[in-house]
């Protein structure tokens, strides 16, 4: 029995450091302190700019059960992955420090500079983001999570585009995202844009342009030559790059048209719903307290009596009495809890309710937006490869020859 | 053995009876002039579809320019769209130029062959012999590429336009949601106003209850001249007020000053909101919220 114990303390152990390891592996989250967003100092020239393409967040899927325990709802998650992606696009303007700032609907590699965002925790009192910020050349500039908790007074004077309560979160990201700009030089940034291009170019017609880009053992992509400065191919992808980033604008009116009338409920249910957080928090603290005091007195009744001492009989009563008061008194607080426990659940399916509908109209323009612009590339696409064996007289491939004229 | 190939073919021509040479002659012929025309009939096409590309950017052209001229003589536009159209005007524009530069090559090619043009049948004509040049070939060739560049243009100018229309939908969506939330505004200042009225009103009567006694008790004190301009000073005091430019002056004056030129579309949204307000509270939160929101920016 004895041999037993050993490994199944061991087993134990074990498990428990595992959790603990597993509990960091997963983010170590940077607590945000007040950050004020560090603006560029003086303008910078255009071929010095980066342009950022920041992807919808990510969020694993919430169910009913999850979502009530974080003190949330999943379609008000579902309506985060925009507005959070969208805020911190406003944050990155702000900053002066880079080109076009866009929110992209998928992960695209064709960008300067792509930022990656999951949302790990969101729910008026606490704003966690996991964080990845890869270069078109395939640096990673960031990869960390960061943790902000939020306050009463934190939800007075916010801005919509401007200042939003987890205003210091989005001013960390931006801060770091300049601080490792900074460190490039010139040379290495215009690597970055030639890459972008290249990329863009190579999506675009693999054909023509396979082979100017590699890949190194690290994933690093290099450039291994240049079009000429009048390629027509690339003057045609250019143009098409053009129209990308026109479709991209246009989906960034509708992301903010979407943004703006989730502002303000938005803004209410995360106030309220801190509010109930709070208050949950503090009447379970109380009923904990108020029960253990009750234990406690009991406690001590019973130890007088069994410890027979004298002279104590009417303070047991009291003690006794004392303390089944308090632990009642506990138990009433606790049902308190439940009362604000069903406030926020119904705060959240309200507003998850309010926003469902904003939510479909804004995805299905979205849907028929990207659908029409994905039909276009792919003709696109077609087109390239066509004029491309035209013009260098290659033999076209069957799947070409086969497609429509 | 080695007879010289002109000889062969002489050979077979006396060997031949004359009806069949010239039945042989006259479907060559025929032929000539149906490859000739053919690609005459192409040409013409290709000229017609450039010549409708550059119509169809041209009216793009046009459209934006006039759309461009709006905004830039609408107050409320944010400079970011007046950007964006720009920089799309530039595109337009851009690809009016090389559509002219098309259409311009397309119709001299066109007007080297077509006046030489002779009518079916009377195929005799020496322009027939260039469709066999390899130069014309060649430019066969080019047409192929020139073809699908011309597509590839056409599918560019759709997307422009696909986008355009997507741009417009947004912008009408916006000024409506703009209409909404001004007639919102104005509705709760309204509702506020005739409130206010109620109040001034009954504060009114008592004040009136109030003068009569004092005038009653100050009888013949008061010249009335001296008693209706301090009525029409306490009016027009309480006016001024009430638009927010008495004595009581609030942060709602100052910012009138501000120029509106840097305002983005949420600053305006905001001032706009401020100016057409009656209600001087509410009014008051506006130009607070701007105040807020400007100093917010600028940091």
């Amino acid at each position: 029995m004895v041999h037993m114990e050993r490994p199944i303390q061991t087993v134990f152990l074990i498990c428990a450091l595992l959790f603990v390891l597993n509990g960091c592996a997963t983010y170590q989250a940077q607590k945000v302190v007040p950050t004020p967003i560090i603006q560029a100092q003086q303008e910078i020239p255009e071929e010095e700019l980066l342009d950022v393409g920041i992807a919808v967040f990510e969020s694993e899927e919430l169910t009913e059960e999850k979502a009530k325990k974080e003190g949330t709802h999943p379609d008000i998650r579902k309506a985060e992955r925009h507005f959070i992606p969208y805020h911190l696009k406003n944050t990155l303007q702000q900053s002066s420090h880079w080109g076009a700032v866009r929110v992209i609907p998928t992960e695209t590699p064709e960008v300067d500079l792509l930022v990656i965002g999951e949302i790990l925790e969101s729910n008026g009192e606490h704003l966690i983001l996991k964080i990845d910020v890869i270069d078109a050349a395939g640096s990673t500039w960031l990869h960390k999570a960061y943790k902000a908790e939020a306050t009463d007074s934190f939800y007075s004077g916010n801005v919509p585009g401007q200042k939003d309560a987890f205003q210091d979160l989005y001013n960390c990201i931006a801060n770091d995202m300049a601080a490792f700009k900074k460190k490039l030089g010139h040379d290495e940034i215009q690597k970055i844009r030639t890459i972008s291009k290249l990329k863009f170019a190579a999506d675009f017609a693999p054909d023509a342009f396979e082979g100017y880009l590699s890949k190194d053992k690290k994933d690093r992509i290099n450039v291994n030559r240049l079009p000429a400065d009048d390629d027509p191919m690339m003057e045609r992808l250019l143009q098409i790059r053009d129209r990308d980033h026109m479709y991209v604008d246009v989906l960034n009116e509708y992301y903010e048209g979407f943004y703006n009338d989730m502002w303000h409920p938005y803004e209410d249910w995360r106030k309220t719903n801190l509010i109930e957080q709070v208050a949950l928090r503090k009447v379970k603290r109380d009923a904990y307290l108020r029960q253990a005091a009750g234990a406690l007195m009991m406690a001590l009744a019973l130890g007088l009596a069994i410890g027979d001492v004298d002279n104590t009989y009417a303070l047991q009563n009291i003690l006794v009495f004392g303390g089944g008061m308090v632990m009642v008194d506990g138990f009433n607080i606790s049902k308190q809890a439940e009362i604000h426990r069903m406030a926020i659940q119904e705060l959240s399916e309200s507003f998850g309710s309010e926003m469902k509908p904003v939510v479909m109209e804004f995805k299905g323009k979205e849907y028929e937006l990207t659908g029409s612009a994905e039909e276009q590339y792919k003709h696109w696409r077609e087109l390239l490869r066509k004029i491309y064996y035209e013009e260098t007289g290659f033999e076209q491939p069957d799947d070409l020859k086969t497609s429509r004229n | 053995m080695n007879k010289p190939l002109y000889a062969v073919f002489m050979n077979y021509l006396a060997n031949i009876k004359r009806d069949k040479l010239l039945i042989a002659g006259m479907l060559w012929l025929g032929l000539v002039s149906l490859a000739y025309g053919a690609s005459l009939e192409e040409l013409k096409s290709r000229l017609e579809l450039a010549r409708e590309n550059l119509r169809i950017s041209e009216t793009a052209e046009a459209h934006i320019a006039s759309e461009l001229e709006k905004l830039n003589n609408s107050e409320n536009v944010s400079p970011e769209l007046i950007k964006d159209y720009e920089a799309y005007l530039g595109r337009l524009q851009e690809m009016v130029t090389e559509n002219r530069r098309i259409v311009k090559e397309m119709e001299a090619d066109y007007a080297e062959y077509a006046p030489t043009r002779q009518p079916s049948g009377s195929s005799t004509s020496p322009e027939a012999g260039k469709e066999l040049d390899p130069e014309i070939l060649e430019k066969e060739e080019l047409d192929e590429i020139a073809s699908l560049e011309r597509e590839f243009g056409d599918s560019l100018v759709s997307f422009d336009e696909m986008l355009l229309k997507k741009w417009d939908e947004i912008l009408a969506r916006s000024t409506e949601k703009m209409k909404d939330l001004s007639e919102e505004v104005a509705a709760a200042g309204q509702q506020a106003g005739q409130k206010g009225k109620e109040a001034d009103t009954s504060s009114a009567e008592t004040t009136a209850e109030v003068q009569e006694e004092t005038e009653d008790s100050k009888e013949g004190q008061i010249p009335p001249e001296e008693g209706v301009d301090a009525q029409k000073t306490t009016a027009e005091g309480r006016e001024s007020e009430s638009r927010g430019e008495g004595k009581g002056q609030t942060p709602t004056q100052k910012q009138r000053s501000y120029p509106s030129g840097d305002d983005d579309i949420v600053a305006r949204q905001i001032r706009e909101a401020a100016e057409k307000e009656t209600d001087p509270e509410l009014k008051e939160k506006l130009w607070k919220e701007y105040e807020e929101y400007k100093k917010g920016s600028s940091q």
